[in-house]
């Protein structure tokens, strides 16, 4: 199983997230987003983070953990490189993040998200496996 | 690549409807401006939809429009112009979307084009280090949360005061860069903390400076009453928003808006739509926050304005002043605004949404700088990197039919993996260097996805809002360097 894929959209980027769990779903989806922004293999563990996120309901709360990672980069330079998914219930989540400053004399710099979306959002679990479909605005 | 799902009526050779039935919900009926040509396109993918979609949202007047720049967005259409009236209508916080106030501002200069390409690597070089941009860029002005409510109030002329740039500067800018009525405590401490050091920085993706040269001149009075006095005159371009601190304000309002749909019994197609009446409590704040963070924008603009003369004067060892880089203007493409217009033959007061479109007011507009008022003011359409921009004019046409709306820019066409797809193996910067276009960007990665096979050629979309009357085109600029972030 792939963390995520990408699927086409004329003026942003629509992800596909997956997780044999819902804790591992919401954790790909961190991942999607720091391997969209930079390459991660010279992200570090250096600092450690924990984070809260709520939300009105399951999907808004994957919109919300996106939108709360773009926060931390924009006002602390800040992205993970591991996710550890702490607590999870359908309108809030604590997560632990060890991750570092981004620094573009040594990270590979990919592309700046603006924000996770809402539109086309949808999460759901068929065969077992959970699956999210989202577009993000670039 | 989803089937188009909406019938179209054409009604000219450049106007094609969405009837009123087309979709379960509609109030009014949508309209494409574009040609036969650019139609096929926009049918390829989901905006037509998007377009019927925005037709559902209460207080709609008129029509649901697009221009012929509209591609398949996130909630509106981009190049949307969706107009509500103020009693009943709605203003949708994702229909405005997460880039507030992203605009486009045009800088003249008294150089020629020969004169600057000895010094175009030095200044290409210059402008990427004293214009932050890119993933994790900070600005180099830091500003304490005492002094943001300031910048939020008065946009550009919070810079101007400052030092960043001339006196005369803001007259040439859309609402005189600052958007009346902004309401800086309806902004959350977050967007507030992520504003802090974002002022005068770029951002990334289709965000550019571009220094450029006047390739050809249409109407030669008119671009010589906007600066532009012959071909190979340099100019200089800047496309960008209101940073994190506009992308919060959006996240934030999306929330109070989908907390509030069931209170006010609105029901809609696509949860990005999320809306709340214009005139309740969390309207008026949201009117207010967005006025706030576009004026974050107008800031952000001045300030690299500053920095872009700063640099010129480094590089050419010449003042700014003796160089010209005179404020030609700077429109938005992101906004709700309250404007005054006339709706079945009375004057009326509406909000009109412009996602992905530009405010065009033509000549004798009383919102039109003293200046332009007899010809319009001009009309910022950026192209892609490889190609061309342009210089147009509103029409009496735009005025009448789309509450003075115009084109955005070129307007994707290609995703940006296919765009991807397509270039693998191509050096993007290298092969514009061969066309004589120099490129400087933090990222490589992004090149491809915004070379010019990513977009539709945008003297196709000119063509046709020239076409339908929207606009007029007063001149093309070319880019001889470009920065990326």
């Amino acid at each position: 199983m792939r963390r995520y894929e990408t699927f086409d959209h004329t003026a942003d980027i629509g992800l596909v997230i997956r997780g044999q769990t819902l804790e591992e779903l919401f954790a790909n989806a961190a991942w999607a987003l720091v391997d969209l922004t930079i390459d991660p293999a010279g992200l570090e563990e250096k600092i450690r983070k924990t984070v809260t996120v709520a939300a009105a309901d399951r999907e808004a709360l994957l919109v919300a953990w996106l939108n709360q990672l773009l926060y931390l980069l924009d006002t602390d330079g800040f992205l993970p490189r591991g996710v550890r998914i702490a607590n999870l219930s359908d309108t809030a989540l604590t997560a632990e993040l060890t991750g570092e400053t981004v620094d573009p004399n040594r990270h590979t710099l990919r592309r700046m998200v603006k924000a996770a979306t809402y539109h086309g959002l949808s999460l759901s679990r068929t065969n077992g496996l959970w699956e999210a479909r989202m577009i993000l605005d670039l | 690549m989803a089937q188009p799902t909406c019938p179209l009526v054409q009604l000219d050779a450049y106007r094609w409807e969405i009837p009123s039935t087309a979709k379960p919900g509609m109030r009014v009926p949508g309209l494409i401006y574009a040609d036969a040509n650019l139609i096929g396109q926009i049918q390829q993918d989901q905006a037509v939809e998007q377009l019927a979609n925005t037709a559902t949202l209460p207080g709609i007047v008129r029509r649901a429009m697009a221009m012929p720049d509209i591609h398949w967005g996130y909630g509106f259409p981009i190049g949307g112009v969706v107009a509500m009236r103020l009693d009943d209508g709605v203003v949708s916080p994702g229909g405005v979307g997460y880039d507030i106030n992203c605009g486009v501002r045009l800088l003249s200069t008294g150089l020629a084009d020969e004169e600057i390409r000895p010094h175009l690597g030095a200044l290409a070089d210059r402008l990427l280090r004293n214009v932050p941009s890119g993933v994790g860029a900070r600005g180099r002005l830091r500003l304490n949360a005492a002094e943001l409510p300031d910048v939020l109030q008065a946009g550009a002329g919070w810079a101007v005061r400052r030092g960043y740039g001339r006196a005369e500067d803001t007259r040439r800018i859309e609402s005189v860069g600052a958007i009346p009525g902004a309401l800086p405590e309806e902004v959350s401490r977050k967007a507030i903390t992520r504003g802090l050091d974002q002022l005068g920085t770029l951002g990334s993706g289709n965000h550019f400076l571009e220094i450029q040269r006047v390739e050809e001149i249409y109407d030669p009075l008119t671009a010589a009453a906007f600066g532009l006095e012959h071909r190979g005159q340099v100019t200089v371009l800047m496309h960008c928003g209101s940073r994190g601190l506009g992308h919060q304000v959006c996240d934030d309002y999306l929330e109070v808006a989908g907390r509030s749909l069931s209170r006010y019994g609105i029901a809609l197609p696509d949860r990005q739509l999320a809306c709340v009446p214009i005139a309740s409590p969390e309207g008026r704040a949201y009117l207010g926050a967005m006025a706030a963070a576009a004026n974050f924008a107008f800031a952000n603009r001045q300030v690299i304005t500053h920095w872009i003369r700063e640099s010129f004067e480094d590089v050419l060892r010449r003042s700014a002043e003796s160089i010209g880089l005179d404020l030609v203007y700077d429109v938005a493409h992101n906004m709700a605004k309250i404007e005054e217009h006339t709706v079945e033959g009375r004057s009326m007061q509406v909000c009109v949404h412009r996602k992905g479109a530009t405010r065009g007011f033509p000549a004798g507009h009383p919102e039109i700088p003293e200046e332009y008022r007899g010809v319009g003011h001009p009309v910022l359409v950026p192209g892609d990197m490889g190609r061309y921009s342009y210089v147009l004019l509103g029409t009496a046409v735009a005025m009448a039919e789309t509450f003075g709306s115009t084109p955005h820019g070129a307007g994707r066409m290609r995703s940006r993996s296919e765009a991807k797809r397509l270039l693998r193996g191509v050096d993007v910067a290298d092969a514009l260097a061969r066309r004589g276009i120099l490129v400087r960007a933090v990222s490589r990665d992004l090149l491809a996805e915004e070379a010019s096979e990513a977009y539709k050629d945008v003297a196709d979309v000119v063509r046709a809002s020239d076409g339908a009357g929207l606009t007029r085109s007063i001149a093309r600029l070319q880019p001889l360097a470009v920065v990326k972030g």
